[in-house]
């Protein structure tokens, strides 16, 4: 086996998880968004 | 489209064989810039994004240095005066000192982890381009009939409602910088938890990539906070809601609450990876490991969290309860401990060390005193009591000056002459570093030094003229800040000196001392690096052993 | 100088400075500007006084222990010197040591800040009640035992001389930026409750000498007491930004012994009748132009001139007007309300019904205007009561 061709594989599956891990984050912004929109609308 | 998608494909799928150096830069200028997602060039575009910033910032506060230079009002109208302060503080804070680490976070983190790039390359292009136009909506404000915001940076309303039409342009800039920023923190994110190199585990990362990880998570957490209460100034302002407006039912106070768990965050989103930075430095220059590597790592974390349960620290004379302001105010002192903690392992990396004194330790030296001079008077503001004289007058603007100025500031220039060989492949000029540093800190001190008198003898911040009792201290302190704007021009020909005249060239390894897989690179290193993950080798990278 | 040497020289230089400045903040002989905080005269800013002393100082001596540390460090573990780097690099003993030792530290210090801040927000029990209402940009007072209230703005010889290069140097104005129309006159050694709130935007109410700052919150009414223990005037000014004159809403206290205070209180009672009196009676056309020449010279005359020609382009001249020679209702609303985006104030909270009937009577009948008009303070009264 070559070192190349399992350390370039590698690379794609860490993206393949970089994806993942963005999406988690970005819809836990989005929901800190609508919580604190929500707490102003509630709290008025 | 198509353009992007073949870049992409250039950048992401090229199978580079080993020992594949070829540059496989895009040629033309658009190409290679505007649709960029090499993260290289991306992080130069956010340093040079940032420093233009920084002067434009700058340049209004020369505005307010000079109409303070002495009583009376003879340059501006009050008015617009307002406006220069706000400005100046979004411009330095969104334009300046933050994308200017997103800079930094964008070349460095790769580098340091032995990534070959950034996880989410197209992603970085975006979250960079959008700013230029944040900040030329921004800017063009000020051009504007009913002018630039004026009510300060921290937008209190019902002032802030006030504002004409040009307000819906600053509240969508703010969204903007925020959506940029959470995107840049994302990919920060997402890169330091799936793309390291093998055998760099979590507690083997340079301090930097550590301290820029709990910088990351902070942004996300909080930008979208600022992002809701802005929205809900727009709605107040143009759409009849009354979030804030007490005569509709709505609470004032709410904004600021809202504003500050965001703005607290906000200031160590600023001032932790300065830290990152200069745990870098001190162990290079001291040519000495770096002193209590995870008592480091560990008292960051804790800022960071004691970051969100202190933010009313700012708010002492609203009229909270007795026991809200108590919590707050031992929460807040809390801080000093990490804090303490910091410079203390900072002096024990020098101490019995083989220390030099080149411009980034220099940088790195002024930054531990003066940072630790702003932590100390900040210590004296987390006493609630006192608070009520020190709140709102120059003793603050002093203080977060202090931990700004010569605190993030100087980070960020000690960061730029630490790297800059390894950017460019060429030394700057060490003697007009040194001559940088030595203006800047002597006049930073002569600008900010006097305002703690200001502030202790009850002068009010964001005033564009006061009574006679405070002149002294003004002049002498706008002196100080025309010295040290001007010593600024200095930073900007070492750069450009550097960049396009040096003939010295640079090695891999720059400092002698330097540890870490970025100074086993060339200097400049190749477009493309770390195709294929480096191996982690105990004596070239700066913690080698997992600490305990 | 070998290059070491400089750096050494080019640091102690810097530290003296820095030392110098906070040597100047300990030194009692210091005659220019005041460089430190007041002590003020109630035990609220003696106590934080003390309190921000005891701190200042303990931050110092953190301060000169870690720089000294760090100093002796520089100029010893040099390179240059031969020294060479230890490769030790971590110490739970001593990172347990200065995780306690500032905890202590901070410990010490919250024991006399939490007496401090419970002295100040727990209230006994007032004598009088004061109620501050902030304006932009001037404040109004109640004294709601006594129903006295009045409107204090910024005295019209700072507010001429802050204009955008008005000509005048702040230096030759008494008291410049902190001086008023009317100051709070308060009794000495009474315990005072102060109601605060604000009317537009947030303000915030401060004079150092009493030791602390109250946002004034619209919708919100703040808490705050004190007790002067020294006669004396007192000034401060709003500290939260409030909108372009922020910075010329100045606070001044006149606090009097406790029987120049009561004659004081009677004065204005009376003042107060008399000026009822003035509204509700009708007055002739010459005894308005009478007193209004004489408002007219005391408070209009700085922008719109003596002749009424005013100064252009910022003053616009009176004489020929179309708001002095047209409808009166459009003329009494400029006068009460002011012009947003001018330097013409809202004068309706300023001066007296009688003092606007008399200065607008004035002011439609003389450089030429020529109107015949005459207004009453009565009118006046109801426009501005709605």
């Amino acid at each position: 086996m070559t070192v190349d061709m399992t350390q370039q594989d590698s690379i794609s599956n860490k993206r393949k998880r970089a994806v993942r891990t963005a999406w988690v984050l970005a819809v836990i912004a989005a929901l800190i968004f609508v919580a604190f929109i929500l707490s102003g609308v509630l709290g008025s | 489209m198509s353009i992007e998608s073949t870049h992409s494909h250039d950048n992401d799928a090229h199978p580079a064989a080993p020992g594949d150096h070829h540059d496989h830069k895009p040629t033309g200028f658009f190409n290679r810039w505007l649709f960029t997602t090499n993260h290289k060039d991306i992080g130069t575009l956010y340093l040079v994004f940032a420093l233009i910033m920084f002067f434009i910032g700058g340049g209004m506060a020369m505005v307010i240095r000079a109409e303070l230079f002495m009583p009376g009002l003879q340059l501006v109208e009050p008015d617009f005066f307002n406006q220069m302060t706000t400005m100046h503080a979004l411009v330095m804070v969104f334009g300046a000192v933050m994308p200017a680490w997103v800079g930094f976070a964008n070349w460095m983190i790769p580098l340091m982890i032995g990534a070959p790039d950034m996880a989410l390359p197209r992603m970085n292009n975006w979250s960079f381009w959008i700013l230029p136009f944040a900040f030329t909506m921004l800017l063009s404000t000020l051009f504007m009939d009913s002018g630039g915001p004026a009510a300060g940076w921290t937008l209190y309303p019902p002032l802030s409602l006030q504002g004409g039409q040009s307000f819906a342009f600053v509240v969508f800039a703010i969204h903007m910088m925020g959506i940029s920023s959470i995107m840049g923190s994302i990919n920060v994110i997402a890169t330091i938890l799936n793309m390291r190199a093998p055998g760099m585990t979590l507690l083997r990362m340079p301090l930097f990539v550590w301290t820029w990880l709990i910088t990351a998570y902070l942004l996300i957490a909080v930008m979208p906070v600022l992002a809701g209460a802005v929205t809900m100034l727009l709605t107040d302002h143009f759409f009849g809601t009354s979030f804030f407006n007490a005569a509709g039912g709505g609470d004032p106070v709410m904004f600021q609450h809202i504003f500050w768990f965001f703005g607290h965050p906000e200031v160590y989103i600023m001032i932790l990876p300065a830290f990152g930075v200069v745990s870098e430095i001190i162990p290079t220059f001291a040519r000495k490991p770096l002193f209590g590597y995870a008592a480091m790592v560990f008292a960051t974390a804790s800022i960071a969290f004691l970051s969100f349960i202190v933010w009313a620290h700012h708010m002492f004379t609203v009229g909270m309860p007795l026991m809200g302001e108590l919590f707050f105010m031992y929460a807040t002192m809390l801080i000093a401990v990490p804090t303490g903690v910091k410079v203390f392992n900072w002096v024990s990396t020098m101490w019995k060390g083989s220390m030099t004194f080149e411009t980034p330790m220099l940088f790195a030296i002024g930054f531990v005193v003066l940072f630790t001079i702003g932590g100390l008077s900040g210590l004296m503001l987390a006493i609630a009591s006192v608070d009520l004289q020190y709140h709102d007058t120059y003793f603050v603007v002093a203080h977060f000056h202090y931990v700004l100025v010569p605190g993030a500031v100087f980070a960020l220039m000690a960061g730029t002459y630490y790297w800059l060989p390894k950017w460019t492949g060429h030394m700057y000029s060490e003697t007009w570093g040194k001559i940088h540093f030595w203006v800047s800190t002597i006049s930073v001190n002569i600008l900010f030094f006097p305002q703690h008198y200001l502030g202790l003898a009850g002068m009010p911040r964001r005033i564009p003229d006061y009574s006679t009792q405070f002149a002294d201290f003004n002049m002498i302190s706008s002196i100080g800040g025309f010295i040290f704007g001007a010593s600024q021009l200095i930073f900007v020909g070492v750069i450009v000196h550097c960049v396009y005249k040096s003939r010295k060239a640079a090695q891999g390894l720059v400092w002698e001392g330097g540890k870490g897989l970025e100074w086993t690179l060339s200097s400049p290193p190749p477009y493309h690096s770390f195709n294929t993950p480096p191996l982690i080798d105990p004596t070239t990278i700066s913690h080698p052993e997992e600490a305990h | 100088m070998k290059k070491q040497n400089t750096f050494i020289v080019a640091a102690a230089v810097t530290a003296a400075v820095i030392a110098a400045f906070w040597l100047i903040l300990a030194a009692p002989g210091y005659t220019g500007n005041e460089i430190n905080m007041t002590r003020g005269v109630t035990s609220q800013s003696v106590i934080n006084y003390q309190l921000h002393m005891i701190i200042l100082w303990i931050c110092v001596i953190i301060g000169v222990i870690v720089f000294s540390a760090m100093f002796v460090s520089i100029v010893l573990h040099r390179k240059s010197k031969g020294h060479e780097a230890a490769q030790f690099t971590h110490s739970t003993k001593a990172e347990i040591v200065w995780t306690v030792i500032p905890v202590l530290i901070l410990i010490g210090m919250a024991i006399p800040a939490t007496t401090a801040l419970i002295n100040m927000e727990v209230a006994p029990e007032t004598e009088m009640t004061i109620k501050i209402t902030g304006f932009q940009w001037r404040w109004k007072y109640e004294y709601i035992e006594d129903e006295i209230q009045f409107i204090s703005s910024l005295d019209s010889n700072s507010n001429a001389a802050r204009r955008l290069a008005s000509g005048t140097d702040p230096e030759d104005v008494d008291h410049y930026l902190r001086e008023v129309d009317k100051p709070l006159v308060l009794p000495t050694e009474t315990k005072i409750k102060f109601l605060i709130t604000a009317d537009d935007v947030i303000h915030s109410w401060w004079v150092p000498a009493l030791g602390w700052k109250r946002d004034a919150v619209p919708g919100f009414i703040n808490e705050a007491w004190t007790e002067i223990m020294e006669p004396g005037v007192y000034r401060g000014q709003c500290a939260e930004l409030c909108g372009k004159d922020h910075g010329f809403m100045p606070i001044v206290l006149n606090v009097l012994p406790h029987k120049e205070y009561d004659a004081w209180v009677n004065e204005q009672k009376q003042l107060m009748a008399h000026e009822q009196a003035n509204v509700d009676r009708l007055w002739s056309r010459d005894e308005l132009m009478e007193l209004g020449e004489n408002v007219y010279a005391t408070q209009c005359a700085t922008c719109h001139q003596a002749d009424g020609l005013g100064l252009a382009p910022a003053f616009p001249a009176l004489a020929g007007s179309e708001v002095s020679k047209g409808p009166i209702g459009v003329n009494i609303d400029v006068v009460l309300h002011g012009r947003d985006g001018t330097a013409m104030q809202a004068w309706g909270n300023m001066l007296s019904e009688t003092d606007i009937a008399a200065a607008l009577t004035y002011t439609r009948n003389a450089f030429g205007n020529e109107t015949g008009d005459v207004i009453q303070p009565q009118t006046i009264a109801r426009i501005k009561n709605g």
